[in-house]
C-alpha cells in the first residue's frame, strides 16, 4: 500500500515536470502561421443556409468596432420564468450606472461588474444602465427586471417587468432582440423602448426600425412609432421614474399607443401546410415536430474537414454542389442548423396521415423544420461522432456525396429536415411537402474470450471506408453493453457500417471488430436499411 | 441543401487583430500543447481562438488584458478538448511521438498521462488555470497570486489540493489494474 502511494506521487511528479518542457518556437511559430493562413485563404469555407438574403451571410470582417445607430424601447409582462434557460456563464453585459441587483450576488452590482448569461438584473428605485457585449446599452426604468442570454445570432434581452430603453450597436451579422411574455422584438440597428406590464407589452421606436413579432404576426415599427399588444395598455404613464431617461425621450414615449399587435385576427396571412413523407413508402408521419422559423443562419462551427467524397453535381433545383478540390485536413466552418431562430415558437405536430398546417403566416423568408427522434431529413443526413478518438461529424448528402468533419469545438448536428420557404401575400394555400428516412439499429452482445458476457463493454460504430473517410476510421456513435452484456446503437442513418468492440473503459482488453476481426480490414460491414434492426451482431473479444 | 458561401480571393486580415493574435501566440500554444499532449490539439485550441477573436467573440474588456483572456481561454478550450477525448472509444491514441518528453514512454505511461490530463480536466476550472501557470508557465506562487489578485496562502492551497487529486486518479488507476490481475503489487 504504501508503495502504491509512492509511486502514485512519482508518476505525479513526474507529469507536472513534463508540463514545463519547453515546446519548440519554430513549432509554434507554424501553428501560428498556419492559423493566419487558413483564415486569409480560400480553405476556409463557411456553410450556409443558401436563398437567404445575401447580406445577412456576409462574412464578419468587423474588427473596427461598429458603433450605435438606432434605439428602441419596449415593455412587457411577466416573463414565464420557465423560459429563462441561462446558457453558459460567460459574461454578456456590464452594468454601468444605478443600483443594480443580480440573483446570485448578494451586493449591489458595481458599476463595471460582469453580468453573466442567464442571471435575472433588477434595477433599484432610481433605474439603471447597462452595457451589452455587442456595445448596445439598455437603460432601466426604476424596478426594472431583465435577464440576458445568448442567441446562435447575437443576445437576447428578457424583459419580465418595468421599461428599458434600448440603444441598439449596429448589428454586424447577428441580431439583438428583446422578448417580453407576449412579444419578440428583433433589431438591426435602433434606438426604442419596451415596456412589460401585466396586461401587455409596449414598443416605441425612436429612430431605426425594429421588427416585432408576436405569435404568427410580425410588424416592422419605424421611428415615431408604437404598438401594444394589448387595448388596455395606454401611453407610457406620465412618471415612470425621475431622471432614469431625458425628458425629450419620454414625451415621445407617452404619446396614445394604436394596440397594433392585437391577438391574430383571422384572414391576416396566408395558410401554410403540408405533409412529412417517408422516403421509402411515401406515406406520411405522425407526431413529427414541425416548427416554421424565421430564417436565420445558425452559429459557424469551426472545426476540420478531414476528408470528402466525390464531387457532387448541381442537382436539377439548382442547389450549389461541393466545390473542388478535394480538401484534407483543413479548417472549414459549418453551420450549427438547429440554432436557427423560431420567432414564432410555432412547433406543432403532425396528424396521424403526417399532416400539418399553419394559419395566419405573414408573408416573408421561413425555414421550415421537421424533427422526430429516430428520423433524420433527407436533404442532410448527419451524425456527430469521433474519428480517431477525435469529435467528428459525418454526414452524407441527398445526392450520394458524403464528408466526414472534426469538429474542434461542441456544436450539435440535428438531422432533422429543413426546407427553405419563401410565404409570399395572396398566393394560398401553400403546400409543402418534407421527406425524411427512419434511422436503424444494430444490436448485438459482447463477451469476452471465455464467453462470458461484458457489461459496460464499449462498442463503436464505424462508418465503412467507401461511405466514411478514406482510411481514416470515422466512429459514428459509440455505446456500452448494458447488465446483461447487450447493446443496441440506435438511430442510425442507412448505410454500412463496421462495429468494435472492447471491454470496459479503463481495463485492459483486446479491441475486437466484428466478428472476430483483429483490424478494421479483417472486419464485416453490417448493411442497415431504413427503419430497419440489425441484430445478433454479437462479438466476442479476441484473448489479449 | 447546403451550400457554401462565394469563395473569395485571399482575404486581407484586420492589422490590430494580427498584431494581438501574433503577440499571444506562442503563449497560447505552449499552454495547450502541454494541457492536450499532442500537436494537432494544441493547433486546433490556436485556431479556434484566432478565429474567436477575428469574429469578435470576447468579452467587453477584452482589451483591457487580452493575455488573461486569451490564457483562460485556451485553457477551457484545451481542457474540453480532453475531456472530450476521455468519453469517446480512441482507435489510435492521440500521441505526439515527435514530442522529446513522449518519446522514451512506453504505452503504459501514455495510458498514465492521458488518465492525468483526465484529472486535470476535471478539476475547478481555477485549480486548472493556478496549475498550469505553475508547472507549464514556470510562474511562482507569488507571482501566480499577484496576477490572479488573491494570496499566496490561497495559491499554495490550491496547488497542494490539485496534486493530491492528480495523485488520487493514479491510485484509482493502479487499483482497476490490480483488481484485473490479483496479487502482483501486494
Amino acid at each position: 500500500m504504501k508503495r502504491r502511494e509512492q509511486n502514485a506521487r512519482q508518476m505525479v511528479d513526474r507529469f507536472l515536470v513534463e508540463l514545463g518542457a519547453p515546446v519548440s518556437d519554430e513549432r509554434s511559430e507554424r501553428a501560428t502561421e498556419d492559423a493566419l493562413e487558413r483564415l486569409r485563404t480560400d480553405d476556409v469555407q463557411f456553410f450556409t443556409m443558401p436563398p437567404v438574403p445575401a447580406s445577412r451571410f456576409a462574412l464578419t470582417r468587423a474588427w473596427s468596432a461598429v458603433t450605435a445607430a438606432a434605439m428602441v424601447l419596449v415593455a412587457g409582462g411577466l416573463l414565464q420564468m420557465a423560459l429563462l434557460r441561462p446558457s453558459g456563464v460567460a459574461p454578456v453585459a456590464k452594468s454601468v450606472r444605478g443600483e443594480l441587483r443580480s440573483t446570485g450576488v448578494a451586493s449591489l452590482l458595481n458599476s463595471s461588474a460582469r453580468i453573466e448569461a442567464g442571471r435575472v438584473v433588477r434595477a433599484g428605485a432610481e433605474g439603471g444602465a447597462l452595457t451589452l457585449l455587442d456595445g448596445s446599452q439598455i437603460d432601466m426604468s426604476p424596478n426594472a427586471e431583465l435577464s440576458i442570454v445568448r442567441e446562435a445570432d447575437g443576445l437576447r434581452v428578457q424583459l419580465s417587468s418595468g421599461t428599458v430603453l434600448v440603444t441598439a450597436a449596429k448589428q454586424h451579422d447577428g441580431h439583438l432582440y428583446v422578448e417580453t411574455k407576449d412579444c419578440l422584438i428583433s433589431v438591426v440597428g435602433t434606438v426604442f423602448a419596451v415596456s412589460a406590464e401585466e396586461s401587455g407589452s409596449r414598443v416605441s421606436v425612436l429612430e431605426g426600425e425594429v421588427q416585432v413579432q408576436r405569435g404568427d404576426i410580425s410588424e416592422t415599427l419605424v421611428a415615431g412609432q408604437q404598438a401594444s399588444t394589448s387595448p388596455k395598455l395606454g401611453p407610457l404613464p406620465d412618471n415612470p421614474g425621475d431622471g432614469w431617461i431625458d425628458s425629450q425621450r419620454l414625451a415621445l414615449l407617452q404619446q396614445p399607443v394604436a394596440p397594433a399587435l392585437q391577438a391574430p385576427s383571422p384572414n391576416v396571412g396566408v395558410a401554410v401546410k403540408g405533409i412529412v413523407k417517408q422516403a421509402s413508402t411515401g406515406m406520411g408521419i405522425p407526431d413529427v415536430t414541425v416548427s416554421l422559423c424565421q430564417g436565420s443562419p445558425g452559429t459557424p462551427v469551426e472545426g476540420k474537414l478531414i476528408a470528402r467524397g466525390r464531387q457532387a453535381e448541381p442537382n436539377d433545383a439548382g442547389q450549389p454542389a461541393f466545390p473542388e478540390p478535394i480538401i484534407r485536413n483543413k479548417t472549414f466552418f459549418f453551420a450549427v442548423w438547429d440554432r436557427v431562430v423560431c420567432q414564432a415558437r410555432s412547433g406543432i405536430k403532425t396528424d396521424s396521415t403526417g399532416r400539418f398546417q399553419f394559419s395566419n403566416v405573414s408573408p416573408g423568408e421561413y425555414v421550415l423544420t421537421a424533427e422526430r427522434e429516430g428520423y433524420a431529413g433527407m436533404s442532410m443526413l448527419g451524425s456527430l461522432g469521433t474519428s480517431k478518438g477525435r469529435k467528428a461529424a459525418y454526414f452524407r448528402f441527398q445526392d450520394g456525396g458524403w464528408a466526414t468533419f472534426g469538429a474542434s469545438e461542441a456544436g450539435t448536428i440535428l438531422a432533422g429536415e429543413r426546407q427553405n420557404l419563401t410565404v409570399e401575400a395572396q398566393k394560398i394555400p401553400q403546400e409543402v411537402a418534407l421527406t425524411m428516412v427512419r434511422a436503424g439499429v444494430i444490436s448485438g452482445h459482447v463477451r469476452d474470450a471465455d464467453g462470458k458476457l461484458l457489461v459496460n463493454a464499449q462498442v463503436g460504430i464505424v462508418a465503412s471506408p467507401d461511405q466514411g473517410a478514406a482510411g481514416s476510421e470515422s466512429i459514428v456513435l459509440t455505446t456500452t453493453t448494458n447488465d446483461l452484456g447487450e447493446y443496441r446503437a440506435y438511430w442510425l442513418l442507412p448505410g454500412e457500417y463496421r462495429v468494435i468492440a472492447s471491454g470496459p473503459a479503463g481495463r485492459p482488453s483486446s479491441q475486437t471488430w466484428f466478428p472476430r476481426g483483429a483490424s478494421a480490414a479483417e472486419a464485416s460491414a453490417v448493411t442497415v436499411r431504413e427503419g430497419e434492426e440489425v441484430s445478433v451482431i454479437d462479438i466476442i473479444l479476441r484473448p489479449r | 441543401m447546403i451550400a457554401i458561401a462565394s469563395r473569395e480571393a485571399a482575404r486581407s486580415l484586420p492589422e490590430e487583430f494580427e498584431r494581438i493574435f501574433r503577440e499571444h501566440s506562442r503563449f497560447i500554444y505552449r499552454t495547450a500543447y502541454r494541457v492536450t499532449g499532442n500537436r494537432e490539439d494544441a493547433e486546433d485550441v490556436l485556431q479556434t481562438l484566432c478565429v474567436r477573436m477575428l469574429r469578435r467573440e470576447l468579452p467587453v474588456d477584452f482589451e483591457k488584458n487580452p493575455k488573461a483572456y486569451l490564457y483562460r481561454a485556451a485553457v477551457n478550450v484545451a481542457l474540453n478538448l480532453v475531456r472530450s477525448r476521455a468519453r469517446s472509444v480512441q482507435i489510435e491514441p492521440a500521441l505526439d511521438l515527435e514530442d522529446p518528453a513522449l518519446r522514451e514512454g512506453s504505452r503504459g505511461d501514455a495510458e498514465i498521462r492521458e488518465r492525468l490530463r483526465e484529472a486535470l480536466a476535471e478539476l475547478n476550472r481555477r485549480s486548472a488555470e493556478i496549475l498550469i501557470l505553475r508547472y507549464v508557465h514556470g510562474y511562482s506562487d507569488a507571482e501566480i497570486a499577484r496576477l490572479l489578485g488573491t494570496s499566496r496562502g490561497a495559491i499554495a492551497v490550491s496547488l497542494f489540493r490539485s496534486r493530491a487529486r492528480l495523485r488520487k486518479s493514479i491510485r484509482a488507476l493502479c487499483k482497476e489494474k490490480n483488481d484485473e490481475t490479483p496479487g502482483t503489487e501486494r
